[in-house]
């Protein structure tokens, strides 16, 4: 009896051992084509003494330079950001964060308020399926979820990418138990230069009132962050490229809110000059999103607002830190000048 | 022979009640979408954009290709940028066949609708050339025909856009 306990035992050991590995193999590793993908994850091995974390969208993982943030100001940060980032997600990620940190300050993109519902699976998939899995990916992926998906599948992603096996590639053989990484302290760089043809406003909305599901989450990370003794700050990045263009009206309405309760808000939008940005040079695909000169003059201008307007400490004189990010900015100056001399 | 006759007149009387039916509807397929036509070239929402983008070649359009954050791996926005006016589609990749106007938008008061509205117009000639909107507010008369949407933008009484597009 006892010996065939041990048999089943071992062979459900066994099964689930081979499970595990063939979902570690169908996954997406994300390493070298939709390389947002894996920006989720790779928090997990920087978590800790990020005194400002950058949640959002696109404009956040692309507009925001940690290295440079600490190279001017000694600021030490982290960009959660993943594509079309919707605001529950980003409270869910903030959650998530707090797991590890407690930053001084949450800088949040305003942009994605204009979605009050989950958009489609792939860019579900590819802000839920990195988090590590606790109660707060179980209530993120809950609230996220669309009609078509199942909780059950992003449990066990096997469900889901098992298909996968007849594209299986040397990438996912290569990164099955180890990735690289593909950002910088969550920041993804973009070194093409591809210039702003033309100034082109948004198409007309039938609507331009903010859904109430992200006044309600706004609230929420607001409220979590006063909680925590966190400054939440809020900032519009100074791209308006017509397919992702930010309107006066909703403009309007971030302003009231941040008035009514008194937090910072920065739409960069305006201060594109002052900022020096030149839409000729500085954005790598024609106006959408900065490159990484546009973002180091976005970051090195925002730095100077986060350490004189809000008082992020410089922390350079720290011995450990100092040794992590010489490493980081180490890191990121050779693939900045890798990619911008070939 | 008197059954025979009310048996044909009752044939004829039910396929006269029927044939106005059957021109509604024949009405309701044949409905005009709203367009745009610009150098004899017709500008549609909804409709293939290949011949009409072809035609308009010489009026050398600035291109604005907008790829979604996953860079393009669910289709691209396109802008096409014209003296006057500029065209909006969506393809699932440069060369498509399928490629779609979404919208025509005009910019300036260079062009005109067919009936003669332009950007700066009075609100008031709007609704004298195309009668009552299906929808209107303080800032917005929307109209719609077939699939389409025409939309006038409107301030102080005055149009201050124009854009056709698919209607939602």
């Amino acid at each position: 009896m006892k010996k065939k306990l041990i048999c089943c035992f071992c062979i459900l050991l066994v099964g689930g051992i081979l499970l595990w590995l063939a979902q570690l193999l169908v996954v997406p590793k994300y390493m070298t084509s939709n390389r947002e993908g894996a920006l989720v994850g790779e928090y997990y091995s920087h978590a800790g003494a990020n005194d400002v974390l950058f949640l959002g969208d696109c404009e956040v993982y692309e507009s925001f330079t940690p290295p440079t943030l600490w190279e001017e100001y000694g600021i030490t940060s982290y960009v959660r950001g993943t594509p079309q980032q919707l605001i529950w997600q980003s409270y869910y990620l903030l959650e998530d964060t707090l797991r590890y940190e407690t930053p001084k300050a949450v800088v949040f993109n305003v942009y994605a308020m204009r979605y009050g519902e989950p958009q489609n699976e792939a860019y579900n998939r590819i802000t839920l399926d990195g988090m590590e899995l606790s109660p707060v990916k179980l209530r993120a992926v809950l609230a996220s979820m669309t009609e078509e998906e199942s909780l059950t599948s992003y449990l066990f992603p096997l469900l889901r990418f098992h298909s996968r096996w007849k594209e299986l590639g040397a990438e996912d053989f290569r990164y099955l138990l180890e990735r690289d990484h593909v950002s910088h302290n969550g920041y993804l760089m973009q070194t093409g230069v591809s210039p702003m043809e033309a100034q082109i406003a948004g198409t007309p909305l039938m609507d331009y009132a903010i859904p109430e599901i992200c006044w309600d989450y706004l609230n929420r990370m607001r409220d979590l962050c006063r909680e925590k003794g966190i400054e939440l700050i809020l900032v519009k990045a100074p791209t308006n490229f017509w397919k992702y263009y930010w309107y006066d009206e909703w403009e309007e309405q971030i302003v009231s809110y941040a008035e009514e309760h008194q937090l910072s808000y920065y739409n960069f939008i305006p201060l594109a000059e002052e900022i020096g940005l030149d839409w000729s040079v500085d954005t790598y695909d024609g106006g959408a999103h900065l490159n990484v000169t546009g973002a180091e003059k976005l970051t090195s201008y925002f730095g100077a607002i986060l350490r004189e307007d809000h008082g992020i400490a410089d922390r350079r004189g720290e011995e450990a830190l100092l040794l992590a990010w010489n490493e980081k900015t180490e890191r990121y100056r050779w693939e900045k000048t890798e990619a911008t001399h070939e | 022979m008197n059954k025979r006759y009310v048996r044909i007149f009752v044939f004829l009387a039910a396929f006269l009640c029927l044939l106005p039916l059957w021109g509604c509807e024949e009405n309701v397929s044949k409905e005009e979408p709203y367009s745009f036509t610009v150098d004899g070239v017709t500008l549609t929402p909804g409709a293939k954009a290949k011949d009409a983008l072809a035609a308009l070649a010489g009026r050398n359009p600035v291109v604005s290709v907008g790829k979604s954050c996953l860079g393009g791996v669910d289709g691209e926005d396109v802008n096409y940028v014209y003296a006057g006016f500029h065209v909006q589609t969506f393809r699932q990749s440069e060369g498509h066949p399928d490629e779609e106007i979404r919208w025509v938008i005009l910019d300036d008061d260079s062009v005109a609708t067919d009936q003669g509205i332009t950007i700066g117009a009075e609100a008031s000639a709007v609704k004298a050339a195309y009668g009552a909107p299906a929808t209107e507010s303080d800032s917005l008369l929307l109209y719609q025909r077939g699939k389409t949407t025409l939309r006038f933008g409107v301030r102080e009484g005055r149009v201050v856009s124009v854009s056709f597009t698919v209607a939602e």
